[in-house]
């Protein structure tokens, strides 16, 4: 009898594997593409960021991509493009000549989305987000200005935004030490850095490279990162000056531990990494940005 | 037991079995996506297929409050579409844009402008951290309706503002229509309040008061409720366009028609018996026109009376005026002007860059102890002095700027304005010593009309 059980129960497991397959899959997509082949914008990005590093270069404003809690532009098709220009050469192709192509292919953000003007609050202008390493929004696009590019302008507002979201990637992968955290483990205020009270010499004094250093210690740790790397020469060092002899020795034992977790973690030299990109800033004017589709 | 387990597991399968026959008719022809995609294909059809493009009364704000503007789009089959504005946006009013637009599928079919239009995105921008909502225009516009006269209906995604395209036929032009726009706009504007009635009817049937291109309407809902309610409207060619068709105890009126000849509106919907008529409250002050021209200005520089001429010239008919005095002010000011009550106003303001100090100038509404050892003084365009009529009492005509109550402070004070430094990142840097009458605060002042 319970031969006969096992074999009707099979059977019938089995005649409801195929009761719902009446159709085959469609050979083709009911989906047409309206716009045809890729513009010349679409397909410089295709080719320099799609195909070597698997990125997804969205120029065009994604309602479905953005915060909707700000109010924002789309960008200039031309300023995207020349942002896209001097993000590969200044940020990508730094790694890669450090690193090698891999490096980027494997853990940079997936997809870059640019909006044409700044992310406001009443106290506060968001230059830049990440979300889980996998996007990166860069805002503010439309006010740059191709053709006099300065490295002051693009490490403010959009390099060290990179470097710093980036980052925040490494170290999800693998988290940094606590002895990091507990350097200035009493100091951080979260969302109260905003505060008046949290003056950039204050926050100096206090051991931090930024205001925004003083939220939490990962912010501390990408924020020290970021400014080393995209800051000219002399500028580390006007800024120990402002943060007095205690305030430097703790961004200094700080930067001491970032240089150690890259080294250890990612066989990454820091200062290697800042004289290429120190380097690369001097080459700008080879990127043909007056003449963008070349 | 037994036997009916195995009867339940012998039949159990036999009802999977006959679950998947296909015995029921589906509503629809295709499926779902199917038909979300001939829509999207629909719409992106239609709108390249009007050569010379589409008409929109673009309504930006969260609640619309600021009134319609009129556009004019073309869009191309290439994904380009051009903008162009009766207002001056980051381009003149009459100047277009190309950017990119989609049609894709997010909630609904959606049309979006998604590559930055110097014409469209002026709406929808922040202007900074002063402004973070700008304009609050949307640029995404989720389908709604397709009208059997051709009209695309669509609702911003955001704000959920009504956006309704119009076929533009081949005999229409835009610049002419921006042309009467202006003209429309030149005789509408100096009136600030309309009452509705019908034709035949002397009762006033609603109140409405102008405040930028919103009628604010009072009514009677019953006989003892009292009703106040916006009505956007877009100046057309001819007369006005309400934000949407609006139905007051049973009447149902959209679109009205200026005439100049008997200055009042005319309801120009099919079988609606409505006009609007300028309103004058009993507390009017002065028209516009009455308010140009030359003036004697009596102020206290500082603590010292003092006596100067002005002139009071157009800047924007029936909305501001610029006050001159190249003797004593280095920069003209500029003075607003309240349709509905008659009178002006002068507010702090950005007067503009003073080369030899390198500093951005702005007047600062000022109020100063009358001994002048203490002061408030602020930039916040708010505050300021509106004026105060005499109603030509002595024979003479003036204007008392007076307190226009944003200062709390001791009504004793000397009302007036302060001129300071900025730079141009506005920051306040102190007073304006450059200015070429001498001094940096100017209070008490009172305009005498002088004969032209």
């Amino acid at each position: 009898m319970k031969k006969i059980l096992t074999c009707i129960i099979a059977c019938a497991l089995a005649a409801m594997c195929w009761s719902c397959a009446e159709e085959g899959p469609r050979t083709k997509s009911i989906f047409e593409d309206p716009t045809g082949q890729p513009s010349k914008i679409e397909q410089w990005l295709l080719e320099n960021y799609t195909y070597p590093y698997n990125i997804q270069f969205q120029y065009k404003l994604q309602d479905i991509e953005s915060d909707r809690s700000y109010e924002l532009a789309p960008a200039i098709p031309d300023k995207a493009l020349a942002l896209a220009k001097i993000l590969k050469h200044m940020f990508y192709e730094a790694y890669d000549e450090l690193l090698g192509v891999e490096f980027m292919r494997s853990h940079s953000q997936r997809v870059i989305h640019v909006v044409g003007s700044g992310a406001y609050k009443t106290t506060t202008v968001l230059k830049g987000s990440a979300e889980s390493g996998m996007k990166i929004t860069l805002y503010l696009v439309n006010d740059l200005t191709p053709f006099s590019v300065n490295q002051d302008l693009l490490s403010d507002w959009y390099l060290k935004t990179m470097f710093h979201e980036f980052s925040h990637i490494l170290h999800q992968k693998k988290d940094f030490s606590t002895a990091f955290k507990l350097i200035t483990q009493a100091d951080y205020v979260l969302d109260e850095w905003t505060s008046d009270g949290n003056t950039l010499e204050i926050a100096l004094q206090k051991g931090f490279i930024s205001r925004y250093a003083r939220e939490e210690a990962h912010e501390d740790f990408v924020e020290t990162l970021a400014f080393y790397v995209v800051k000219p020469d002399g500028w580390w060092e006007e800024q120990m000056v402002i943060a007095g002899e205690t305030g430097a020795a703790l961004i200094a034992a700080k930067l001491d531990l970032v240089k150690s977790y890259l080294k250890d973690v990612w066989s990454l030299d820091l200062d290697e990494l800042r004289t290429i990109v120190q380097r690369r800033f001097g080459e700008l004017d080879n990127l043909n940005l007056d003449n963008l589709l070349k | 037991m037994k036997h009916r387990l195995y009867l339940t597991l012998i039949i159990l399968p036999l009802l999977f079995a006959s679950s998947c026959v296909p015995v029921v008719d589906d509503v629809f022809d295709s499926p779902a996506a199917e038909r979300m995609a001939a829509k999207q294909k629909e719409l992106r059809t239609l709108l390249a297929s009007a050569e010379n493009g589409w008409l929109a009364d673009y309504y930006p704000d969260k609640k619309a409050a600021l009134g319609g503007y009129a556009m004019q789009f073309h869009f191309y089959a290439d994904g380009t579409v051009d903008a162009t504005c009766e207002m001056d946006t980051h381009l003149p009013a009459g100047e277009s844009d190309e950017s990119e637009y989609d049609i894709i599928y997010d909630q609904s079919v959606l049309l979006t402008f998604n590559t930055y239009n110097k014409v469209l995105h002026f709406f929808s921008e922040p202007k900074g951290s002063s402004d973070v909502d700008g304009w609050a225009g949307d640029y995404e516009f989720i389908l709604m309706d397709i009208t059997d006269a051709g009209d695309i209906v669509m609702k911003g995604k955001k704000w959920e503002r009504r956006l309704v395209l119009r076929r533009c036929d081949a005999a229409f032009d835009f610049q002419d229509y921006i042309r009467n726009v202006e003209a429309t706009f030149d005789a509408i504007s100096g009136y600030g309040m309309f009452a509705f009635q019908s034709e035949q009817d002397t009762n006033v049937w609603i109140t409405g008061t102008v405040v930028d291109r919103t009628f604010n309407v009072t009514y009677n809902d019953t006989d003892t409720t009292s009703v106040t309610e916006k009505l956007p409207y877009t100046i057309t060619n001819n007369g006005i366009r309400l934000y949407e068709p609006t139905t007051i105890q049973n009447v149902t009126f959209e679109n009205f028609v200026w005439n100049e000849a008997d200055e009042k509106y005319a309801c120009a919907d099919p079988g609606v018996d409505l006009k609007g008529i300028p309103y004058f409250p009993p507390d009017y002050q002065l028209k516009y026109a009455e308010i140009l021209g030359r003036w004697r200005l009596n102020y206290k520089a500082y603590l010292t009376n003092s006596v100067d001429t002005v002139e009071i010239t157009l800047k924007k008919k029936n909305a501001t005026f610029t006050l001159s005095c190249p003797k004593i002010f280095t920069f003209p000011y500029e003075l607003t002007f309240d349709a509905a009550k008659g009178t002006i106003a002068l507010t702090s303001q950005a007067l503009g860059f003073h080369e030899p100090s390198g500093y951005y100038i702005r007047a600062c509404a000022y109020a100063m102890d009358p001994s002048g050892s203490a002061s408030y003084q602020t930039s916040v365009g708010t505050y300021g002095m509106v004026g105060n009529w005499n109603h030509d009492e002595g024979g003479e005509r003036k204007i008392t700027l007076v307190n226009n109550g944003r200062w709390t402070v001791d009504v004793n004070r000397f009302f007036g304005i302060t001129l300071r430094t900025f730079t141009s990142a506005g920051t306040y840097v102190g007073t304006f010593t450059g200015n070429i009458g001498g001094g940096y605060r100017f209070t008490d002042m009172v305009l005498t009309k002088l004969d032209d």
